[in-house]
């Protein structure tokens, strides 16, 4: 979807730092989100992807630095601006004695403030709609506090969504789910692309950003690493790395494949399970011949052998090969 | 949005228990009371008048705890809940501002502590009935109680001390950081512990005049003032002496005084909480800063009027310090070391209209004299230090100590030890005491007060041990000092004056 040239940006972030004592959370962090792009913020643990939605959702206030959400600035404008965004916590806590429904209705009273819709009917029926896009309306009348987790997690989205925003902070919506339950979600957040919203999420589950994304935010060691279109990254950062997986006849026969394939050169990633190996390979389809005449020599009995362009994933783990994955403060 | 608020906190109350705690049971005792003392006067025989003078004090003790304490107990709890991290980084994401999260939050407990008082109309009925208190005192005290439930409430609401997102990044980084909310977030402030001796001074009045034992002092001037200066915000004081207080020389009614107070006394409460609000708008900045100085003026005009009655020199020392104390505490609202002096002027503006014209004359132009050197030593001194910024107490540990040093170390030490004397020999610390009121302004507002509208016990006590006191007179030498400091600090362009507000959120 290509935005209007004369609307603001849905995010507009420039230079944000933050430091919890010591530890410099963020170093100078911009990013920027077009209206109706749906946008991976990809990253180690620590990397600070938390502390800049935070940020972005006035939870936190950044050290310096501007955020500009469709147009208005949170320094100044911040009221503005929340009515502008919805944001979907990682950590979840709420008046566990409301139900649903109230719980709903209490954060559209703040959101509408004094006007129109704020109670009665028109305040129903608005809370209505959202959980009907979650698929949450049967558990309307139910107590927040005897929610599962995947089902909180949908009234969390219900919630951001309760003002119409026209920007989506989700941090980690998918962590906990079922399967079924991020299939959902993903149908979820390909129908509010559909109905024009900028989406920024955070998450570590790889392959539900690369079906999703339009955009993907690369943030390691508080630093933008790479930013752009998902498959213009994946070609500039990792254009020619293929993903084997080579199953052998045993695990002794797998043995001896890790060992051929460690030898390799522009191999990375070696994991054997039982009699799977899979690894990543530089140079694409043309080092297979070179591959298989390997194996044959090193007397490894291939029993399959399946590559696949290179993902998300691999792009993932190729940039984050050198970090050690500490959580940090945020 | 306060709307919003009281609607769900009236849901989880009432799915919690009742909507009202404890209307029913104070009901119950009431009417279990009427009876006891109903059979007892059948039975026995007529009860004492001390113990229906004493029932009525108690009656008034209980509303006062109810009006004053539970609402401020139960908006404090009510607000832990919003304490809770993750709710609060919820509100945090709502374009919630800290009036509209304060006052929606004091909403219930203004509504429980009404009904609480409402609870007790039958026993003020049945004591008015039986002519054991007159109506127009029950009418002062109830519409005095009226006011601080609302007061209490925003004070209790407020104890969070501003609901900011700063304040929200603190519990959220403690729970980040130790899995746990800090139980500081939630517990009760030194404000509760204040009010619990308040009313401990104002019950132990209650039980000596029920047991007919005097109140040493109460029949002296002095103590009817200091019982006026007190009476609006503790109506139970002083009960037997009507409904008029001397304010400026002139009968004022006391409940006008109790509404005027209370009222100032609850918006600087809300006021002082949403200047500190880094979540605060500009307009909600003006108006806190608006409230604050309003507020700051009543209390300083109040003080400066109850006290008139001892003598012009007391009222202009005491509401002075007051209006120093306020001047040198700061309003963290404005930015520029210029306008908080400015704005530290305006507490002096109607002490010193109402003394000019109370004085009538030679008197009156003296306390004119003597405001407008307490306004100069206001300016100077909050143009002297630097301005406040949110989130920082060093500036309010350092007026502490300047105001200690300089005026409650040497006054006080020779009024509490005079009697005695033991430090007729210490003739040798008269420089050093001089030289501490050189540096504090509240030495300087009580030294005018005593050169221009008279004698001050315990001061003119320093000056008389302390001859370099009487020579170089702090009203000269502190202000001095603060403006010259004052002076330098606008010449370098005010450094510390930037506005304390975060760049982001």
């Amino acid at each position: 979807m290509s935005a209007n040239v004369n609307a603001p940006a849905a995010i507009d972030a420039r230079g944000l730092q933050k430091r919890y004592g010591t530890f410099q959370a963020l170093a100078g962090v911009n990013l920027h989100v077009e209206a109706g792009e749906v946008c991976g913020f990809l990253g180690p643990n620590g990397a600070g992807k938390s502390t800049t939605l935070r940020i972005l959702a006035r939870v936190e206030t950044a050290d310096a630095g501007t955020v500009r959400i469709a147009g208005h600035d949170l320094a100044t404008d911040g009221n503005a601006a929340s009515l502008c965004f919805g944001y979907m916590p990682e950590r979840f806590a709420a008046y566990d004695a409301l139900s649903v429904e109230e719980y709903l209705e209490f954060f559209l009273a703040l959101y509408r403030g004094g006007g129109p819709g704020r109670s009665g009917a028109a305040a129903r029926q608005v809370v209505a709609d959202s959980l009907d896009l979650v698929s949450m309306t049967f558990k309307a009348k139910d107590l927040m506090g005897a929610l599962s987790k995947g089902q909180r997690q949908r009234v969390l989205l219900a919630r951001a969504v309760l003002h119409d925003p026209a920007v989506l902070l989700l941090d980690e919506p998918t962590s906990g789910l079922d399967p079924r339950a991020r299939v959902e979600f993903k149908a979820i957040v390909r129908e509010l692309k559909r109905m024009g919203k900028a989406v920024l999420i955070s998450s570590h589950v790889l392959p539900d950003l690369q079906d999703l994304c339009d955009r993907v935010v690369i943030l390691i060691g508080g630093k933008v690493h790479a930013a752009g279109r998902t498959d213009e990254i994946r070609q500039r950062l990792a254009p020619d790395i293929t993903g084997i997986t080579l199953e052998a006849l045993d695990a002794a026969a797998a043995q001896r494949a890790v060992a051929v394939v460690g030898a390799l050169a522009g191999v990375s990633e070696v994991r054997a399970e039982g009699a799977v190996v899979t690894f990543q390979i530089t140079g694409g389809r043309e080092r297979m011949p070179e591959l298989h005449r390997l194996l044959v020599q090193g007397n490894v009995d291939v029993v399959g052998l399946e590559y696949r362009k290179s993902t998300l994933d691999d792009l993932y783990l190729q940039l984050t090969a050198g970090s050690n994955g500490e959580e940090g403060p945020a | 949005m306060i709307r919003a608020f009281f609607v769900k906190d009236l849901r989880l109350v009432s799915k919690g228990g009742t909507p009202l705690p404890g209307v029913a049971s104070l009901l119950m005792l009431q009417a279990a009371v009427c009876i006891v003392l109903a059979t007892v006067s059948i039975f026995v025989g007529p009860l004492p008048s001390e113990v229906w003078r004493a029932a009525a004090s108690l009656v008034a003790t209980v509303a006062f705890v109810l009006a004053f304490i539970m609402p401020a107990t139960q908006a404090a709890f009510a607000t832990a809940s919003e304490g809770n991290p993750e709710v609060a980084e919820s509100l945090a994401t709502s374009p919630l501002g800290p009036t509209s999260f304060l006052l929606g939050k004091a909403a219930m407990p203004v509504v429980q502590g009404i009904a609480m008082q409402a609870a007790l109309l039958p026993m003020w009925a049945f004591l008015t009935a039986n002519g054991m208190i007159a109506a127009a005192d029950v009418f002062r005290i109830v519409v005095a109680m009226l006011v601080a439930v609302p007061m209490s409430a925003v004070s209790g609401a407020a104890r969070f001390g501003g609901f900011g997102s700063s304040r929200i990044a603190l519990m959220v980084k403690a729970a980040t950081r130790r899995g746990a909310v800090s139980p500081n977030a939630v517990s009760p402030a030194p404000a509760q512990q204040t009010w619990v001796a308040l009313l401990g001074m104002a019950w132990m009045v209650q039980v000596m005049r029920g047991a007919g034992l005097a109140v040493p002092g109460l029949s002296t001037p002095e103590m009817a003032a200091l019982q006026d200066l007190v009476r609006p915000l503790i109506p139970l004081v002083g009960m037997e002496r009507g409904n008029f207080s001397s304010w400026f020389g002139m009968p004022v009614p006391v409940v006008l005084l109790s509404v005027l107070l209370l009222s100032a006394l609850g918006v600087t409460r809300l006021a002082a909480s949403v200047a500190t609000s880094t979540r605060a708008t500009e307009l909600e900045r003006r108006s806190a800063w608006r409230a604050l100085v309003a507020g700051r003026s009543v209390f300083v005009l109040h003080l400066a009027g109850a006290l008139w009655a001892i003598s012009p020199a007391v009222s202009a020392s005491a509401a002075g310090c007051a209006a120093v104390w306020y001047a040198l505490v700061g309003y963290p609202v404005l930015g520029s070391r210029v306008r908080i002096a400015a704005a530290a002027l305006v507490p002096c503006v109607l002490p010193a209209v109402c003394t000019t014209a109370a004085g009538a004359g030679a008197a009156g132009l003296g306390a004119l004299a003597c405001w407008i050197g307490i306004a100069a030593a206001c300016f100077a001194g909050a143009a002297a230090l630097p301005p406040p910024r949110i989130g920082s107490d060093r500036r309010a540990l350092a007026v502490a100590a300047v105001g200690l040093a300089g005026i409650a170390g040497p006054v006080l030490t020779f009024a509490v030890t005079a009697p005695a004397s033991p430090l007729e020999g210490f003739a040798a610390l008269g420089p050093l005491f001089a030289v501490l009121s050189w540096v504090s302004l509240p030495a300087a507002v009580v030294s005018l007060a005593s050169d221009l509208l008279g004698p001050l016990y315990p001061w003119a006590f320093l000056v008389r041990h302390a001859p370099t006191v009487a020579a170089v007179p702090p009203w000269l030498a502190a202000p001095a000092c603060f403006g010259l400091i004052a002076l330098i600090a606008i010449a370098r362009n005010s450094l510390n004056a930037r506005p304390a507000a975060p760049p982001v959120g």
